[in-house]
């Protein structure tokens, strides 16, 4: 079983040394000349105003909480998927009720605009 | 002993040619879309170095590893560095189980030609095209600049939300193929390719692909226009080139991925397998230059909404009713 | 799952699905007395059909069991639902918020609270718990615009996953051990060759009674108590004080009592964390001068005292137990309930400075938190003084002697900080100013709460009989 894992371990082996090797190349060979200009915030060519470390919309945490809760119910469809010939009517049913359960919070967090943008 | 030599020196052989072409695939593909473009837009894109520019990609890979590597003071710079190797490592890690033909018989072995035919494939891609929002979040975030945030941000927002539906779409796909192997996916389409069985998961696989790869018409996240480059504002030489490496492998890998399941994989008449596999990949590649070329950009409040309010619903709707034909049908 | 699991599940149906029928109907009706009525509904339903349906089965897909104890407490933790409901009903009218959430929540607290004192099972152990952790975060923090609310829900939130934490990992790890997370299986194959629990075992149990600490705040785990308790608005610290510990409390005792003496091996650590308890609690609260802290420290005593009763791990020990939580609950509700009733536009009244003299601008609410004060530190005629008797006299026959004078110190400091309110309320003061009337709900609330301490007081004999009935 853990053989056939072999081929995904020396994958990741050569992946890392190719993506983490030409950006370390790039180090040795490239020029080096910094300067406080150069290594400041990119803002327009303007001087940087304050900081990028600050508050973002509440939206995004927003997004980011019902993206665990709907993909963890989505990662819940895919045993079904598989299984689906043999569950039959009963699993068809079965994994009704668990989408009708989904989309019942869906419609609550639709209504109570979790999912407006403006 | 002997045949563990054998499959190793087999799968380093795999390895090899794979990565070979898709590093090589993926700095023409560049060349390609410039060119592409260029035509579309009445220009004739690059032409001087080599004949019709054939040569231009190598000059950028070298362009791209002599010029300065700066770190901004501001930056976290641990974060800084490992951001674009993350998002070049997550999409060279998903061609492990791309089959790309039908296992060969080779001195009286069965070669299966994929890296490595996971019994969970389908899965395994999920999970890297999950790990690919992090290079995105870090490097933004690790800038500490203002565009990067927001562009990392942004980024977030939409890989998520569209993340969903594209795993809703691909449910009536395990369906029929009873497997979440990408081998048996194919083998599954050997009459029908999925998208005639499932053109409404192919319609919303598409548009949630095209999302996920944050390509216009979906490139919020690095809106020249409005956020500069957005997550990749600060980043300078190869490490630029990562992110480049990233998005153009990530491109061949959702023509891949729509290819086997959707296009019916390498099945096709009179021409062999891999020549048909490489063509359909080229294909949906060539409709992303295409879409780049003649998509405007939605507003960002336009995609989240059409995301979480047309399509999600939408694939929830989709795999109620194949379930339900399939039902029917037994 | 079968039919007759999901009849014998009837009463948490009525409650989940209630709740969910009115977070919806919340979203889009924003109306918030309708949509309270409905969520009280459901509440009784929810009691009356844990006590007029008889299961059919008498365990629920191996996770829950539906005998007698489970109903018993489904009826007492769905009352309590209701009971809140009634008391937040003009907190969450006056500070505009969510019904739907608000009531929901208090339902789904219910039903994991229902369904935790009937876990036979360490995942459905795991499961009640978390549903209602998860309700109480939201209801603490519930209202948004106060800064100490803010900071009890983020610190019940962080302490409630350290909890969760430990309770996964001792539950792991007995798996680990016996290779079983059925109860009594669990504790027997753990056994089964020396007699002794093994070490992994030992460790597994440890780490929940760690998070049980956390839950029910034993000491040395008890600090969040007074400061969720002052942050929290008083109906939900009512819920809290009451629901959260009873229901863990009651488990306990299930389990305990389904698997026999599990804890011999653990007896020394459990008697330190009761006399610990009971000490930092009483001592604690002399220092108060704000009665909900002073309420929050009485809290940990009363877990100190129950523990003793858990501690003898004897059907009387047992019985003794559960009728303490019954008349906690009962009592401490009670005093919540006064707290919010009165509570206007001002918010709660909180600090000594503000109860001075409230005797004689309300004397019958006033007169209610007396005689339920006097019921948690135990004055003879009152219930407490009957819950209290009745575990010291379990500790006596089971032979913890030294934990029974302990006990018995506590009690008696007690008396000196319950007596300071009393005395307090009703001290002169020209100063003292008049607060809300309370509404029809919470003064309903607060005639069942009083008349259950006086006859719970006066006829224990009534709620014991029961008790030996069901104890499973």
């Amino acid at each position: 079983m853990l053989d056939s894992y072999l081929p995904i371990l020396t994958l990741i082996i050569i992946a890392v040394g190719f993506s983490f090797g030409a950006a370390i190349l790039s180090r040795l060979v490239g020029e080096k000349k910094p300067s406080t200009v150069k290594l400041a915030p990119y803002e327009c060519g303007m001087p940087p105003v304050g900081s990028a470390r600050e508050r973002f919309s509440i939206k995004f945490y927003i997004i980011a909480m019902l993206f665990i809760v709907f993909d963890i119910e989505v990662v819940f469809m895919y045993p079904w998927a598989v299984m689906f010939k043999s569950l039959g009517l009963f699993g068809f049913i079965e994994m009704g009720v668990f989408i009708l359960i989904l989309l019942v919070g869906y419609a609550y967090v639709w209504k109570k605009g979790a999912l407006e943008w403006e | 002993m002997n045949e563990m030599l054998i499959s190793l020196a087999l799968i380093l052989v795999k390895l090899g040619l794979i990565f070979g072409v898709v590093l090589t695939m993926a700095a023409y593909l560049v060349l390609a879309e410039r060119k592409i473009l260029g035509r579309m837009q009445l220009r004739y894109g690059p032409n001087r170095i080599g004949p019709g520019g054939m040569i231009e990609p190598m000059c950028d890979v070298i362009k791209l590893i002599t010029k300065e590597d700066f770190i901004p003071d501001r930056a976290d710079k641990w974060v800084f560095l490992f951001a674009p190797g993350l998002t070049a490592l997550t999409a060279l890690l998903s061609f492990a189980v791309v089959p790309f033909a039908p296992p060969l018989t080779l001195f009286g072995r069965e070669i299966p030609m994929v890296v490595c035919d996971l019994n969970i494939g389908l899965l395994y891609i999920f999970g890297l095209s999950s790990l690919a929002v992090y290079g995105v979040v870090l490097g933004g975030w690790a800038s500490n600049s203002k565009y990067s945030l927001l562009g990392a941000m942004r980024g977030l927002a939409q890989l998520l939300s569209y993340e969903l539906a594209l795993g809703l779409a691909l449910v009536p796909v395990v369906m029929s193929a009873k497997s979440f192997s990408l081998t048996e996916i194919v083998m599954a389409q050997s009459t029908w390719p999925n998208i005639l069985q499932h053109p409404l998961a192919f319609i919303i696989f598409m548009i949630s692909v095209t999302a996920e790869s944050k390509r216009t018409p979906f490139d919020m996240p690095e809106a020249e226009n409005e956020i500069v480059a957005g997550f990749h504002t600060e980043y300078s030489g190869m490490r630029l080139g990562l992110f480049f490496v990233g998005e153009y492998s990530n491109l061949i890998v959702i023509g891949a991925m729509t290819t086997v399941f959707f296009l019916g994989g390498w099945h096709g008449p009179f021409l062999p397998p891999v020549v048909w596999f490489i063509m359909k990949v080229l294909f949906v590649a060539f409709i992303f230059i295409w879409m780049r070329g003649s998509m405007p950009r939605p507003r960002y409040d336009q995609l989240m909404h059409f995301g979480w309010k047309v399509l999600i619903p939408l694939a929830l709707l989709n795999v109620v009713v194949s379930g339900a034909i399939r039902i029917a049908l037994n | 799952m079968s039919l007759s699991d999901l009849l014998a599940m009837l009463p948490i149906l009525i409650l989940a699905f209630g709740a969910t029928a009115i977070l919806m109907a919340g979203a889009w009706y924003r109306e918030p007395l309708p949509l309270l009525a409905g969520g009280i509904v459901t509440a009784l339903l929810g009691a009356l059909s844990a006590g007029l349906v008889t299961p059919p089965v008498p365990e629920i897909a191996g996770l829950f069991s539906a005998g007698g104890y489970a109903r018993f407490y489904t009826i007492l933790w769905s009352l309590l639902a209701a009971a809140g409901l009634m008391t937040g009903s003009r907190y969450i009218i006056e500070k505009r918020i969510g019904a739907g959430e608000y009531v929901s929540l208090v339902l789904y607290a219910a039903a994991g609270m229902a369904l935790l004192s009937s876990a036979t099972h360490l995942v459905g152990l795991f499961i009640a718990l978390e549903t209602f952790t998860l309700a109480f975060y939201i209801l603490i923090a519930s209202n948004r615009n106060c800064a100490l609310a803010a900071e009890a829900g983020l610190k019940y939130l962080l302490l409630g996953a350290v909890a969760t934490g430990f309770m996964a990992f001792g539950i792991a790890l007995i798996y680990a051990a016996s290779g079983s997370l059925v109860l009594p299986d669990a504790v027997m194959r753990l056994k089964a060759e020396t007699g002794e629990l093994q070490a992994w075992g030992l460790l597994g149990w440890g780490m929940i009674l760690i998070a049980v600490g956390f839950k029910i705040s034993l000491a040395p785990f008890h600090l969040w108590t007074p400061d969720v308790y002052q942050g929290a608005p008083a109906p939900v610290t009512g819920l809290l004080a009451t629901g959260s510990k009873g229901a863990v409390v009651a488990a306990l005792v299930g389990l305990l009592a389904m698997s026999g003496p599990v804890w011999n091996d653990l007896t020394d650590l459990v008697w330190l964390l009761a006399a610990l308890t009971m000490l930092a609690g009483a001592f604690g609260a002399l220092g108060q001068s704000n009665l909900k802290r002073l309420l929050a420290y009485s809290s940990v005593t009363h877990m100190g005292t129950l523990l003793v009763g858990v501690l003898c791990q004897t059907s009387e020990g047992f019985a003794a137990t559960t009728f303490y939580v019954v008349v906690y609950v009962v009592t401490s509700l009670g005093a919540f309930a006064v707290i919010a009733s009165l509570a206007d536009g001002r918010g709660e009244p909180m600090t000594f400075d503000q109860w001075r003299g409230l005797g004689y601008r309300h004397p019958v609410r006033c007169g209610v938190l007396v005689l339920l004060l006097l019921s948690l530190a135990g004055l003879p005629a009152t219930a407490g003084f009957m819950a209290k008797f009745a575990v010291f006299h379990a500790a006596l026959q089971s032979g913890y002697i030294g934990l029974l004078m302990i006990g018995i110190l506590a009690s008696v400091i007690s008396f000196a900080f319950y007596l300071r309110v009393t005395m307090l309320l009703f001290q002169p003061d020209e100063k003292a100013s008049s607060w809300h009337q309370g509404s029809v709900f919470e003064h309903t609330v607060l005639a069942v709460c009083s008349s259950a301490v006086l006859v719970l007081g006066l006829f224990p004999g009534l709620l014991f009989g029961l008790i030996r009935q069901i104890l499973p």
